[in-house]
C-alpha cells in the first residue's frame, strides 16, 4: 500500500513541472494578444514634441524619421537638423546610403541645407550615433535636443543616451517614429514586424549586458539558470 | 541533459559546432541549373555581389534574361531622396555589360517576400519560361523555399530554383564572431520561424501620412504657444 502511494506521489511529482509548464503555455497563447501588445509597447518610451535647439534624426528608417524630424523643424520646435555619418564601408554599396537619403528626404521636405549640420563621428550603430551627439553636445553645453527614432526604437536609444550622456541626457527628449504598416498592436503577425521587434528585444539585452555593467546581473541569472537545470535533473 | 548544455556553452569545440550546425536551419540551396531566366530582390541581403553574379551569368549566357523585383515607390523615392531598386539594379546591370533588352523587372504590390513571389508567380504564368534561377542570399534560401512552397503553384514552385549567393559582410563558418553575422543569422532564423507559423502574411503598404501628420502638429503648436502665453 505504502509502496503504491510512494509510486503515485512519484509520478505526480514527475508530472507537475509538465503540467506547470503547459499551463503557463496555455495561458500564454489565450492571452497573446495582451502580452504581445503590452511588450511591444514597452519598447516605445516616445513623448509628446517639445521646443528644442536641435533636433537629432538617427538613421536606420528614413521612409518616416527624416520627415518628422522636418515637421519638428517646420512647426518652429527646432531651429536645425543634426544627422549622423555612416561609416565609410557602407558608401560602397551601389546603392545609396542612409546618411544622404535622410539627408535627401529632409531637403526635400523644405529643411535648409544650412540648417542641416552632420556629426563628425562616423557611425554603424545606435551607441555611434550617441557618441557623436555626446562629442556635438560637448562644444554646445547648453543645447537641447529632440531626438527622433523608430517608436520600437525609443527604449534603447534612451537607455543608451543615459549610459552615454549621463547628466547632459537630462537635455534630451524623445519623438517616437512609427513604422509603416507595423505597430505595437500587429507586430507578431508580418516577417518584418516580427524580425524588427524581437530583434530589438535582443538588441537590448545585448546592450544592458554589454553597455551597462553586465556582472551586475549576469552572474545571478546564470547561477539561477544553472540551479534551475540542476533541479530539473534532479527531480525530473 | 546539464553537462550537454555546460559544454554547449562553455566549451569552445561543442559550442562552434552547434553554432555551424545552426546554419542548417536557414540554408537550404539548390544546384545551379541551366535557366531561362534569374531573378533577384530588393529584400536580399549583399546586392553588390547579386547584380554582379547576374552580370556574369548574363554575358556567359547561362541565363537568358534577368528579372529584377522591385516594391512599390516609397515615401523617399516620390520626394527623389532615394531611387527604386530596380532602377538602380537596371543602371547597374547595364553598366555591367548586360544588354538592356536582356533585363526586365516586376514591381511588386508589397514589401514582404510572400507578395513578391508571388508577384514572380503571375510573370511566370504570363511567361512560360521553363526553369527559373531565385538568387539570394544563402541564409534566406530555406526561407525562399518555405515561401514558394506556400505562395505558388506546385508546378511553378518547380520550375524554381533558389541559389545562394557567398556571403560578402562576414564568415558564414564563423558567424558567431561578427556583429553583422550574429545579426544577419538571427534574423534569417526569426524569418524562417515567421515563415513556417504565419506564412504568407503581408504587411500593409504606406499608413502614415507625413503631410497630416506636419499639419496636426503645427496646429498642436500652435495652441499649446497661445495657452502657454495666455
Amino acid at each position: 500500500m505504502d509502496g503504491r502511494d510512494n509510486g503515485g506521489r512519484r509520478w505526480l511529482r514527475r508530472i507537475m513541472p509538465i503540467g506547470f509548464v503547459l499551463s503557463i503555455a496555455i495561458l500564454f497563447w489565450v492571452m497573446r494578444v495582451p502580452i504581445l501588445t503590452g511588450v511591444g509597447k514597452s519598447l516605445n518610451v516616445g513623448t509628446l514634441p517639445q521646443k528644442s535647439d536641435y533636433v537629432f534624426v538617427l538613421l536606420g528608417n528614413s521612409e518616416t524619421r527624416p520627415f518628422i524630424a522636418a515637421a519638428l523643424y517646420k512647426c518652429g520646435l527646432a531651429k536645425q537638423v543634426l544627422v549622423a555619418q555612416l561609416q565609410p564601408i557602407y558608401h560602397l554599396n551601389f546603392q545609396q546610403p542612409e546618411d544622404i537619403v535622410t539627408t535627401d528626404a529632409l531637403v526635400a521636405q523644405d529643411v535648409l541645407r544650412n540648417d542641416i549640420i552632420f556629426l563628425e563621428h562616423r557611425c554603424a550603430s545606435t551607441i555611434d550615433e550617441v557618441i557623436a551627439l555626446s562629442k556635438f553636445l560637448k562644444s554646445h553645453p547648453s543645447a537641447s535636443v529632440t531626438i527622433v527614432t523608430s517608436d520600437f526604437h525609443t527604449r534603447r536609444t534612451r537607455w543608451t543616451t543615459q549610459q552615454v550622456l549621463k547628466e547632459a541626457a537630462g537635455r534630451c527628449s524623445f519623438v517616437a517614429a512609427p513604422v509603416d504598416g507595423i505597430t505595437a498592436d500587429n507586430w507578431w503577425q508580418s516577417e518584418e514586424g516580427f524580425a524588427l521587434y524581437v530583434t530589438e528585444g535582443l538588441k537590448l539585452f545585448a546592450y544592458f549586458v554589454q553597455y551597462g555593467g553586465s556582472s551586475r546581473f549576469l552572474i545571478p541569472a546564470i547561477t539561477i539558470v544553472l540551479f534551475s537545470a540542476w533541479l530539473a535533473s534532479k527531480y525530473w | 541533459m546539464l553537462i550537454i548544455l555546460i559544454a554547449l556553452v562553455a566549451v569552445p569545440a561543442p559550442r562552434s559546432a552547434f553554432l555551424r550546425c545552426c546554419l542548417f536551419l536557414v540554408i537550404s540551396e539548390d544546384k545551379l541549373i541551366n535557366a531561362d531566366v534569374v531573378t533577384f530582390s530588393h529584400q536580399s541581403r549583399g546586392q553588390t555581389a547579386g547584380l554582379n553574379q547576374l552580370a556574369q551569368w548574363a554575358k556567359q549566357e547561362k541565363v537568358n534574361h534577368v528579372v529584377l523585383i522591385g516594391r512599390p515607390p516609397t515615401r523617399t523615392d516620390r520626394c527623389q531622396a532615394s531611387v527604386p531598386f530596380e532602377q538602380l539594379g537596371r543602371d547597374q546591370l547595364i553598366r555591367l555589360g548586360v544588354p538592356p533588352n536582356r533585363i526586365d523587372t516586376i514591381t511588386s504590390t508589397g514589401r514582404d517576400r510572400a507578395t513578391e513571389i508571388a508577384a514572380l508567380g503571375q510573370h511566370l504564368q504570363q511567361n512560360t519560361a521553363s526553369k527559373v534561377i531565385v538568387l539570394t542570399d544563402r541564409i534566406s534560401t530555406r526561407l525562399y523555399h518555405q515561401i514558394c512552397s506556400s505562395t505558388l503553384d506546385a508546378e511553378i514552385a518547380s520550375r524554381i530554383s533558389i541559389v545562394g549567393l557567398p556571403e560578402q559582410m562576414f564568415d558564414l563558418q564563423n558567424w558567431w564572431h561578427s556583429r553583422a553575422g550574429v545579426r544577419n543569422v538571427v534574423i534569417a532564423i526569426l524569418e524562417l520561424l515567421h515563415a513556417y507559423a504565419h506564412g504568407g502574411q503581408t504587411v500593409p503598404g504606406e499608413t502614415w501620412d507625413a503631410e497630416q501628420y506636419e499639419k496636426d502638429l503645427c496646429e498642436w503648436t500652435a495652441e499649446t504657444m497661445a495657452a502657454d502665453d495666455g
